[in-house]
């Protein structure tokens, strides 16, 4: 016991000691970033030549960016929406019956998570173009609500999976109702497992590069505008919104952390 | 508060094409503890969840206190069930758990409340009314679902297989309990188990299934000292049963025990032909005390298990059978393994089985 205790020790150190190396290299290119977004002059350059918040200001003068950021949140909250309660109804059907092609229909649902994003992101432009559907928005919906399905299906699915089923037909046994022993004890349950499906399911959107850029032609999400943005100009401003991003997604993560534990959502 | 009896007339339940409970008949006297006895897969908890609503019965009827609720859902059946696993709201504290059928049942908050903390100080809750399920221990859990059950006032009480989760001290303990509880509150309870020990202490009367069939219903000395078939002999209590041949010559009838040369008179003529002796452990005693008119032989000790109140011992008799016996601590003879014994028995605890069947 003692042995393995003096063994453990300096492993453990060696452990945390690689963490935060590890931890280091990981974040050290978005605090560059952060940073040469306070720059005075109009260079992304490190460090910076002084110190302005000019940058960020400039956030608002630019149409595109701002028009691409307002899409991009609503086709996130959209599309998170819609995959969570498709999602919810989904894992439900999954883990409370069985039916011939269950285990089928469930792999056919967790798919989109194996295919890679450029021929899915392929297949929907051409599927598209030949259906002759020129609603970006709508286009971007569909993708997205297949790209964060998975992520939803998966979270509300194994925390139904976790749940006593017995627990629904005990609230049944007490004389409630299916909708009432649902609402009363299943559903607030699942509420953390809810959390964590929006949580992924709003990154997953909101960040979504690859399979977007099939069917946005002028930059419609905000990480293809950043992206077209960047190869034109290279001014601090796209810096600054990378730097709001970087904050909202630290804020988030740590208001998830506070309600349901970051463990749960990693 | 007097209990509704329970008809259970001639049910089937189906699984697919499994039949898990065949044309079966029973019914729960008002007030009864009945518990259904069986092992794993014989039907038992099919039958008790067709009773609660949860298992579709394809023929037959259940009546509780006479009004058929064959059409009748399981969330209007008025019953309070408690399962193995206790199935507590994990997200509800203990008062809230006790107070949920209350809930659905429309009763206002303060009589819930009332109601509530009344059930629980009845099985020693009131101090753990604010915790959770995960929080208490497994004896604290099974009286909250036994609250939680009692406290809508059901007609009648389900429990399934409540104390196999129990160690065996607290196991005990809660027997007893709940016995007393039943005993006061009057309420009919079906108690489903295949611990023959906790269903012989518990019941009124037992019911012994098999195979989705009752075999047998009796009180539990009936049942333990007149199994009515060789399947309840083994199931319920341990059995000798040994092979013998009944014999009639010149009007009457002798009994043969296989390899013990030993032919024993018996009190009234019966068939001729193979059949099995059961002896229970206890039923056998070292000496000869009950030689005359009785059996009588000399046996070989295998082995002595000491397991408190008595000491159990394998012997084996000259015709190679092995039987148990079953001597109490405070008794004198205690033949060491190795020795050659004489053991004995009375003719009439001999019970006689002819095809698997006791022979009246």
């Amino acid at each position: 016991m003692s042995a393995t205790d003096k063994n453990r020790d300096p492993l453990a150190k060696v452990a945390v000691v690689i963490s935060f190396v590890v931890l280091l290299f990981a974040t050290f290119p978005l605090i560059v970033t952060a940073i040469t977004a306070f720059n005075a002059t109009s260079e992304t350059v490190f460090p910076p030549n002084g110190w302005s918040l000019r940058w960020f200001e400039n956030i608002l003068r630019q149409p595109d960016l701002m028009r691409a950021a307002v899409f991009s949140l609503m086709l996130a909250l959209l599309s998170s929406a819609i995959s969570i309660s498709l999602g919810m109804m989904s894992a439900i059907a999954l883990t409370r019956s069985k039916f011939p092609g269950r285990d089928l229909i469930d792999a056919f649902l967790l798919s989109p998570l194996l295919v890679p994003q450029v021929i899915l992101g392929l297949s929907f432009l051409v599927f598209f173009v030949r259906v002759g559907s020129s609603q970006p928005f709508l286009n971007l919906l569909t993708l997205h609500v297949v790209l964060t399905f998975p992520y939803a299906l998966r979270v509300i699915r194994s925390s139904l999976m976790r749940m006593n089923p017995k627990l629904e037909e005990a609230a049944v046994g007490l004389g409630a109702s299916g909708i009432k022993s649902f609402f009363l004890v299943t559903f607030p349950q699942m509420r953390p497992s809810l959390f964590v499906a929006v949580f992924f399911c709003f990154v997953v959107s909101f960040d979504n590069f690859t399979a977007s850029a099939f069917l946005t032609v002028s930059g419609a999400t905000l990480p293809v505008q950043i992206y077209f943005s960047i190869e034109s100009s290279l001014d601090p401003t796209i810096s600054a919104i990378s730097a709001l991003l970087i904050l909202g997604s630290a804020i988030f993560v740590i208001v998830a952390d506070r309600v349901v534990g970051v463990e749960k959502i990693i | 508060m007097s209990g509704a009896g329970i008809e259970i007339d001639n049910i089937t339940v189906r699984y697919g094409d499994a039949v898990t409970v065949k044309a079966l008949t029973l019914d729960v006297k008002p007030g009864e503890f009945l518990s259904l006895l069986g092992p794993s897969g014989c039907g038992k908890t099919t039958t008790l969840r067709s009773v609660a609503g949860f298992s579709d019965i394809s023929g037959g009827d259940i009546r509780i206190g006479g009004t058929s609720v064959r059409n009748v859902p399981a969330n209007k059946r008025n019953i309070g069930m408690v399962y193995q696993d206790y199935a507590l709201f994990p997200h509800m504290n203990v008062e809230k758990n006790i107070g949920f059928g209350l809930r659905m049942r429309g009763v206002s908050s303060d009589e819930i409340k009332q109601r509530a903390r009344a059930a629980a100080e009845q099985l020693g809750l009131q101090k753990f009314l604010d915790r959770y399920p995960q929080q208490l221990s497994g004896g604290q859990q099974q009286r909250v679902a036994l609250a939680r059950a009692l406290v809508v006032r059901p007609d009648v009480l389900l429990l399934d297989e409540p104390m196999a989760a129990l160690d065996k001290q607290l196991r005990a303990n809660m027997q007893f309990e709940l016995k007393e509880l039943q005993r006061s509150v009057g309420i009919t309870t079906v108690f489903v188990t295949h611990d023959q020990e906790e269903a012989l202490s518990l019941s009124d009367r037992i019911a012994v299934m098999s195979e989705g069939k009752i075999l047998q219903v009796d009180k539990p000395d009936t049942l333990y000292h007149f199994p009515a078939t060789r399947f309840v002999a083994e199931f319920v209590g341990t059995a000798n049963l040994l092979k013998a041949k009944i014999v009639n010559t010149s009007g009457r009838s002798c009994l043969e025990l296989e390899g013990l040369g030993i032919s024993v008179p018996l009190q009234r003529e019966r068939a001729a032909g193979e059949v099995e002796v059961l002896l229970r452990p206890e039923q056998i005693s070292f000496g000869n005390d009950h030689a005359a008119g009785g059996v009588s032989f000399d046996a070989r000790i295998l082995g002595a298990v000491f397991v408190g109140a008595a000491i159990r011992y394998q012997v084996a008799a000259p015709s190679g059978q092995i039987l148990r016996i079953d001597v109490l601590g405070a008794q004198s003879v205690h033949p060491n393994a190795g020795e050659v014994a004489t053991i004995s028995w009375r003719t009439q605890d001999m019970r006689i089985y002819r095809d698997g069947k006791l022979e009246e």
